[in-house]
């Protein structure tokens, strides 16, 4: 019987488990499987976060600021876990960190492996990968995060920047077809944050429909009404080189009809998909994954932040396409389930 | 540097990940439950695996073939088979050409509508049962017949009615609803003959500028049944063709309709001629010239090499005077391996010129042209003809 | 004659919706147009995959409407079917609309297959569209002064051709008569004389009597043999 909860992966949701264990005197293990933590969010440096276009380091830094030094946390970095047996209430887990193998003994487990940007390689039609000044929207948070926007083929300052929506998202041809949420209001984002850094760059965002939900939709608004971003109504077919430029096809379904026009840099809006640590410790624990990949909870209704294999509790992107102040809200909410499952077996 | 993207590697590819219909385990399950005659891909055919556009492992036959011929090639572009069936004599595999074929007849279906899919099932079977009698494997020539046959393959997989009414008129002929374990194009061999091709070489194209055109048929039509390769544009465009042309060490130049279609479109090339043309010259021939400074066109099947070809003279109408050479890429391939441009590869049936390409490659056409004009006035005087194979008559 | 038009409409319709591909051609769309940015045929005529896919989902009149010049402008290449996120595929339900016309005999598809006689005429002989002797200088004359080079000594010049099967000038390659009496029963088995007939009555007589005539010798040719 152990006391103690083992939190995987070290993310917004997982830094906010550990952050809200160690609030309630839950002796917990947070295991990171980069050098780093902070998640997605670190790794690829990402920019500013929706919808209020703070720094996300300037986030990040505070929930990273609560796991440490904290008594009853150990948080390793460089490390995964290899290994599982036992069961509720005494699982050992086998750790390979950069001290070597190590076993711990847990009592319950709260998965946040969060997830991957979708490979845009996958969607032959954009050329990215090997078109330079084709990126994704996780390229694009690194470019932003640079005082001058420059384009990578050649170093200039891009004046005509385009932005497709729904990229490996909602699409049977690359095999991805829920909708990946977050992507329409992080292209908004960062196409303010073009029209901020260069006022005279042309700004096109090409979409089929835009799911800035619920109370994101002030985004589009701010992006046109503010910022002078044009909006076109279809999806792009095509990005092909010409003369030192990318020719974007397609068609504008609403007033054009079909297009051909050049642009400096393409921006895919690259969905989102479970990280490859989600899938193994999905092997690992035996974790069901629901048909598109992401780890499914024991009863979405009334129990979200469970797995059906008992002691295991589910945070953040690995159960779904979200933003990091969602994640946040579950690693704390996964805490909580955490803690009472250990408290409810102590009292038996 | 012009060739670094078609050139361009990676370790592994990343498909996409649609989830395509299982022909190939479906076909071989109909095959045990005796439903359909299945061709097996056997060893003396000695297959080479290769990786299909959605990752699927597609094994293809390199001997022991039957030419399922195209007709517009043997009516138009007869180098294009002559070059296929030199290299076979170069590499001495077997193969059998005959005169029991029939084409795919998909011209009239995609044409004219005068077709529907019992009529086009049945031919395929026809053919696939005569190949299968003969003890060969089909290698279909033309890009149309592969797609259309491909599409006929799912359907007759798919649909147990199609079957069997197909297998009623199979009867009526004396035989049996035959499908092949693969549906292989012959740009599928040339691609895993590549190497061994490369090794024949004889002309110094390193100076050539190629620019490519994939066949609407053979990479959209059910595009999970094409060649892609690690080797070949990062594994992201389909390979055969860019494939040989690298092999031989020739410039493969991007250009920014690669994927556009040729104009041919069928009906159009007969009767919408104003869009094949305007199509051809605007589309295709004027950005491989004018973006990637081409010399050759090298084209993967029929209609588009005819319509890219035919279609350049027009051009002159509106001050456009283009002359791109346009061929096959086995026909390309064989005049680097030192084949007669006259004789074999047949050049005289093509319109736009070529000879300067032939400089470029160091072969001296004025020598063969003389020996092509001395050749048609023995054939007149009764001379026999020179042949790739004896024709077996039944 | 108001009710006879709502009954073809009502017809057409159903008799698309009950070809076995349609439901694999038709799914679902929501506008994106990926399909009309690949469409070559939309560059030059008023036609648009996208507006195929709405149409069939719109109903009976709405494809109705197709049914003049609208599915003759597909170029048949693929490209919507290849690249639509929803697997529609605009081009395969052109191809069944196409029948639908040629079955019912559409004003559409006589006015499409009348400069088609030669092709069909040579497909339904033959088994191939495409023979040398095709490429009359009058009927291509934008092809260049190079065609009327080729179709001289046109016979001389397919037998230099080192495939012995390609030494013909009628057929792209010479055509067994065995294979032509096969031909000739799949195209009678699967009712491709009938369309033929309904759209052009003397196209398919002659073609008929043509193919007639072949198997009839080789028939003749058979017997000697026994």
């Amino acid at each position: 019987m152990s006391e103690a909860v083992l939190i995987i992966g070290g993310g917004p949701a997982g830094l906010a488990a550990a952050a809200s264990l160690a609030d309630l005197g839950v002796e917990a293990v947070l295991v990171e499987k980069e050098p780093e933590l902070g998640g997605t969010p670190k790794k690829y440096a990402y920019s500013k976060l929706v919808p209020d276009l703070r720094p996300a380091q300037e986030t990040l830094a505070p929930l990273v600021q609560r796991v440490q030094g904290r008594e009853g946390l150990r948080v390793l970095t460089d490390a995964r876990p290899t290994a599982v047996s036992g069961k509720a209430g005494d699982f050992k887990v086998r750790l390979a960190g950069p001290a070597g193998e190590e076993e711990l003994s847990a009592g319950a487990i709260i998965v946040a492996t969060g997830f991957e940007h979708f490979d845009a390689r996958r969607d032959t039609k954009y050329g990215y990968g090997i078109y330079p000044d084709v990126v994704d929207i996780r390229d694009m948070e690194r470019m932003l995060s640079e005082p001058q926007l420059k384009r990578p083929s050649d170093g200039q300052v891009p004046q005509r920047v385009g932005f497709i929506l729904c990229v490996g998202s909602r699409d049977r041809m690359v095999g991805n077809t829920y909708c990946s949420r977050v992507c329409c209001s992080v292209c908004c984002v960062q196409a303010i944050e073009v029209k901020e850094k260069n006022p005279s760059a042309e700004v096109y965002i090409f979409y089929m429909d835009i799911r800035t939900y619920g109370l994101l939709e002030n985004l589009y608004w701010e992006a046109q009404e503010e910022h002078g971003v044009l909006f076109v109504k279809g999806r792009v077919g095509e990005i092909l080189p010409r003369d030192g430029q990318l020719m974007v096809k397609g068609e504008d379904t609403l007033l054009r009809g079909p297009f051909e026009v050049p642009f400096d840099l393409m921006v895919l809006a690259s969905g989102m998909e479970p990280g490859e640590g989600t899938v193994q410790v999905a092997e690992l624990l035996n974790l069901a994954r629901e048909p598109n990949g992401f780890l499914a909870p024991r009863d979405s209704h009334t129990a979200p932040l469970e797995a059906a294999v008992e002691g295991v509790f589910l945070a953040g992107a690995d159960l779904a396409p979200k933003f990091s102040d969602d994640a946040v809200a579950e690693g704390a909410g996964a805490a909580v389930r955490a803690a009472a499952f250990l408290r409810s077996r102590a009292g038996r | 540097m012009i060739t670094d993207l078609a050139r361009m590697r990676v370790p592994s590819r990343k498909a996409p990940g649609k989830k395509p219909f299982p022909f190939h385990e479906e076909l071989l399950e109909l095959g045990e439950k005796g439903e359909v005659i299945v061709i097996p891909i056997k060893e003396e055919n000695r297959p080479v695996e290769v990786e299909c556009l959605d990752g699927r492992k597609k094994r293809i036959p390199t001997n022991k073939l039957w030419h399922h011929k195209s007709c517009g090639q043997c009516g138009n572009i007869p180098g294009y088979p002559a070059s296929i069936m030199w290299f076979m004599n170069r590499f001495g595999l077997e193969y059998l050409d005959e005169t029991n074929q029939t084409s795919c007849t998909a011209w009239n279906y995609h044409g004219s509508g005068t077709s529907n899919v019992l009529a086009l099932a049945a031919v395929a079977s026809r053919n696939f049962h005569r190949a299968y009698e003969t003890g060969y494997y089909p290698l279909i020539h033309c890009g149309t017949s592969f797609g259309n046959y491909k599409e006929m393959r799912n359907l007759l997989v798919e649909h147990k009615e199609l079957r069997d009414e197909v297998r009623k008129i199979m009867h009526k002929l004396g035989r049996e609803l035959v499908l092949p374990e693969e549906i292989v194009h012959y740009s599928e061999w040339l691609h895993v003959m590549r190497h061994d091709i490369a090794k024949l070489r004889t002309q110094d194209v390193s100076q050539v500028v190629t620019t490519v055109h994939p066949a609407c048929h053979t990479w959209k039509m059910i595009p999970e049944d094409y060649i892609y390769d690690t080797d070949v544009y990062g594994g992201r465009r389909p390979a055969p063709t860019t494939s040989v042309l690298l092999a031989l060490g020739a410039q493969v130049a991007d250009y920014s309709t690669w994927n556009d279609c040729c104009g041919f479109g069928f009906r159009h090339i007969l009767t919408e001629r104003e869009f094949s043309r305007s199509f051809a010259v605007n589309r295709k021939i004027k950005p491989m010239v004018e973006e990637a400074h081409s010399d050759v066109c090298v084209t993967q099947d029929t209609g588009c090499t005819t319509t890219l070809d035919k279609c350049q003279w027009i051009g002159r109408a509106h001050g456009m005077k283009y002359e791109l050479p346009v061929m096959a890429d086995v026909q390309f391939a064989a005049l680097a391996c030192g084949a007669d441009p006259f004789k074999l590869v047949q050049l005289v049936w093509h319109t736009a010129e070529w000879r300067p390409l032939l400089e470029k490659m160091g072969i001296d056409w004025r020598k063969y042209e003389g020996e092509y004009k001395e050749y048609l006035e023995k054939l007149r005087s009764g001379a026999q003809p020179e042949s790739l194979y004896e024709l077996k008559v039944e | 004659m108001p009710d006879d038009k709502d009954r073809e409409k009502h017809e057409i319709f159903e008799e698309l919706r009950a070809d076995p591909r349609y439901h694999d051609f038709v799914r679902g769309c929501l506008n994106c147009g990926v399909c009309t940015g690949w469409c070559p045929s939309h560059r030059f005529f008023d036609y648009a995959p996208r507006i195929v896919i709405q149409n069939c989902l719109a109903g009976e009149d709405r494809v109705y409407g197709m049914m003049g010049e609208y599915i003759w402008a597909c170029a048949q290449c693929f490209s919507c079917a290849m690249v639509c996120p929803f697997n529609n595929n605009p081009g395969g339900v052109v191809a069944i609309l196409r029948e639908i016309a040629v079955r019912r005999g559409m004003m559409s598809a006589k006015r499409v297959l009348k400069p088609y006689s030669r092709v069909l005429l040579k497909v339904m002989t033959f088994g191939n569209q495409v023979s040398p002797d095709m490429i009359q200088p009058d009927f291509f004359p934008d092809w260049g002064p190079k065609i009327p080079w080729a179709q001289e000594d046109l016979e001389l010049k397919r037998q230099a051709i080192p495939v012995p099967t390609l030494r013909t000038v009628e057929s792209a390659w010479k055509v067994a008569e065995s294979t032509m009496n096969e031909l000739y029963t799949i195209n009678k088995e699967a009712g491709i004389f009938d369309l033929v007939e309904v759209n052009d009555p003397g196209l398919a007589e002659v073609i008929e009597d043509d193919v007639q005539d072949k198997v009839a010798a080789y028939l003749a040719e058979e017997a000697k043999k026994e």
